[in-house]
């Protein structure tokens, strides 16, 4: 039963740590391209209305392009291997960031900015002890929805000669082997887990005493708030 | 060393070639296959087609047979399909098809339950799906499943097209062919060392490895990636050298080269109508129906069947027809 799996782990051709390798750098830099890039646009646009508008609607639009044609479509531009797919996995990264960046910023209670300001705080002040612990649980919720989501697609990167666990899980599909598809896909699906938690963790973290959920009577109003309709999974 | 992927600088900014149809249309089958198993399904009432008339007599008429028929996602295993069901149809069976279901787990599983009557397999495939080695020998990769799918699966393998082998091949495309003098893979030999080879995870073992073992020669660089996009990868030189199917209509579009195998190290794909034993019980004239088919597929004919529907983007079923009918398999 467990003889497919030894003999594939064990087959110097398999390389899991070097593939492990691979993914892991798959899906690192295009986390962090997309949360650089999603934070820095969304606090660009996001008092900016019609840009804000135009802006959210068109990463919602590239959101609808599935990974797997995009990569097919950068092809002739950017070629195969590794940039491409990270350009890929950037792009798709990208949207669920952005929107909750905007979405947290444009969120915060004008209501609360007065009362910090009647309470004699510098705007220095209400951006560091208001408005900022405000915005940073819904955009830490875009950068786990973004983060799950590049975990659980860069298996496609393997279509364009990136390699990574999606190797094992072609090679599982087409040679109808079960032991590579297994062990592929069960290494992209336990990824996707420790990152879910570890970054819900620290959106907990980063979550203000004061509104998280079931401490205070303002985590209704967090519920209701920005975090909520942001958050799509 | 086999996933090392070619560190190269993309240069060739300078010169945009035209999306190639092939890709896009990748895309779009993905897509579509996607969306499920809804994609391909017909029902043809019972009484609407023997009106079409042809040359069956009545003693082998069909009527009243209902009949489903199967295919994977690739148009080759399609098109097999369509010609059957058309072949059948014409006869008065009562068919059902049920065109891309899946690959080929789905259709092993939808056979063996029942879900489906007839489909198209490959002999090389159905060697792997038993878990025996692949073979070059047609005649003994057919008797092998043949007598193994009868004994274990009560599934009846019907006549092979012989001539039809949509196997793997070494292909490369007209520039690099011209500039290396390449026309066989034992050309390949003092150079390979120099060459980057784009492969899909299949294509490795397949052809990649008993390529280098039959001609003792090792190539600088395997990359993994799709089959229909290494066609693009060689054009753009990201890759010298790619593993395609011989089906594949690239050949055609972008005359790319398939190097010749002169140690004939591929293993064999021929593909037959795989039926349902009890099917044939019932209605044993599906054999000659379905027989009379296999001579005329050739592994050339079928290319250009499936250029037509993924390049020219015709219907499976009017390509399916139209070729039945040039072969005088159907009256029109």
């Amino acid at each position: 039963m467990l003889a497919p799996f030894r003999q594939f782990l064990t087959d110097p051709r398999t390389d899991f740590a070097g593939e492990t390798i691979t993914y892991l750098r798959l899906c690192a830099i295009p986390i962090v391209l997309a949360v650089v890039i999603g934070l820095v646009l969304g606090v660009l646009v996001a008092r900016r209305p019609l840009l804000a508008f135009v802006v959210s609607n068109l990463s919602g639009l590239a959101r609808a392009i599935p990974t797997l044609a995009f990569l097919a479509a950068v092809l002739p531009y950017l070629g195969i291997g590794f940039t491409p797919a990270v350009a890929a996995l950037t792009a798709l990264g990208i949207p669920p960031i952005l929107l909750n960046t905007i979405a947290g910023l444009r969120g915060v209670d004008p209501a609360m900015v007065d009362a910090a300001r009647g309470m004699g705080m510098a705007p220095r002040q209400i951006l560091s002890r208001v408005e900022i612990p405000l915005v940073l649980p819904v955009v830490a919720a875009g950068v786990r929805t973004s983060a799950v989501q590049i975990v659980a697609t860069a298996p496609l990167a393997a279509l364009i000669g990136a390699g990574g666990y999606g190797d094992y899980i072609l090679a599982g599909i087409n040679l109808l082997r079960p032991a590579p598809l297994v062990v592929g896909a069960g290494c992209v699906a336990l990824l996707a887990l420790l990152v879910e938690f570890g970054l819900a963790a620290v959106e907990r973290a980063v979550t203000p005493a004061g509104l998280r959920p079931g401490r205070s009577p303002a985590s209704a109003a967090v519920e209701s708030g920005p975090g909520t309709p942001a958050r799509i999974t | 060393m086999h996933v090392d992927t070619p560190a190269r600088p993309h240069t060739s900014t300078t010169h945009r070639r035209r999306a190639r149809p092939i890709a896009l249309l990748w895309i779009a089958a993905l897509l579509l296959a996607a969306c499920g198993t809804a994609r391909g399904q017909a029902t043809v009432p019972p009484g609407a087609a023997p009106a079409t008339g042809d040359t069956a007599s009545p003693a082998v008429s069909g009527a009243g047979v209902k009949v489903t028929i199967g295919s994977k996602l690739d148009v080759d295993g399609q098109l097999n399909a369509q010609m059957y069901a058309l072949l059948l149809q014409a006869r008065g069976f009562d068919v059902t098809t049920k065109l891309g279901l899946g690959q080929t787990p789905v259709l092993d599983q939808a056979i063996k339950s029942g879900a489906i009557d007839i489909y198209p397999e490959f002999t090389g495939t159905a060697l792997t799906l038993l878990g025996l080695p692949s073979t070059q020998d047609p005649q003994k990769a057919y008797n092998d499943v043949k007598a193994r799918y009868a004994e274990q699966f009560q599934l009846t393998w019907l006549d092979p097209a012989y001539e039809l082998n949509d196997s793997y091949a070494i292909c490369t495309s007209p520039a690099v062919a011209q500039q290396r003098n390449l026309t066989t893979i034992e050309d390949l030999k003092p150079i390979a060392g120099e060459l980057t080879i784009a492969a899909q995870q299949d294509g490795i073992e397949a052809a990649v490895d008993p390529v280098e073992r039959a001609y003792d020669l090792r190539f600088g660089n395997v990359v993994q990636i799709a089959e229909q996009l290494s066609f693009d990868a060689v054009t753009r030189g990201d890759a010298d050298l790619n593993v395609c199917y011989t089906t594949d209509p690239a050949i055609l579009v972008d005359n790319f080269v398939v190097l010749q195998d002169t140690k004939n190290v591929f293993p064999i794909y021929n593909p037959a109508p795989v039926v349902r034993a009890h099917l044939l019980q019932e209605a044993p004239q599906i054999a000659d129906i379905l027989n009379e088919l296999q001579p005329h597929l050739s592994t050339e004919v079928v290319i250009e069947l499936i250029k037509q529907v993924s390049v020219d983007h015709k219907s499976v079923e009017e390509v399916a027809r139209a070729f039945l009918e040039q072969e005088g398999l159907l009256t029109r």
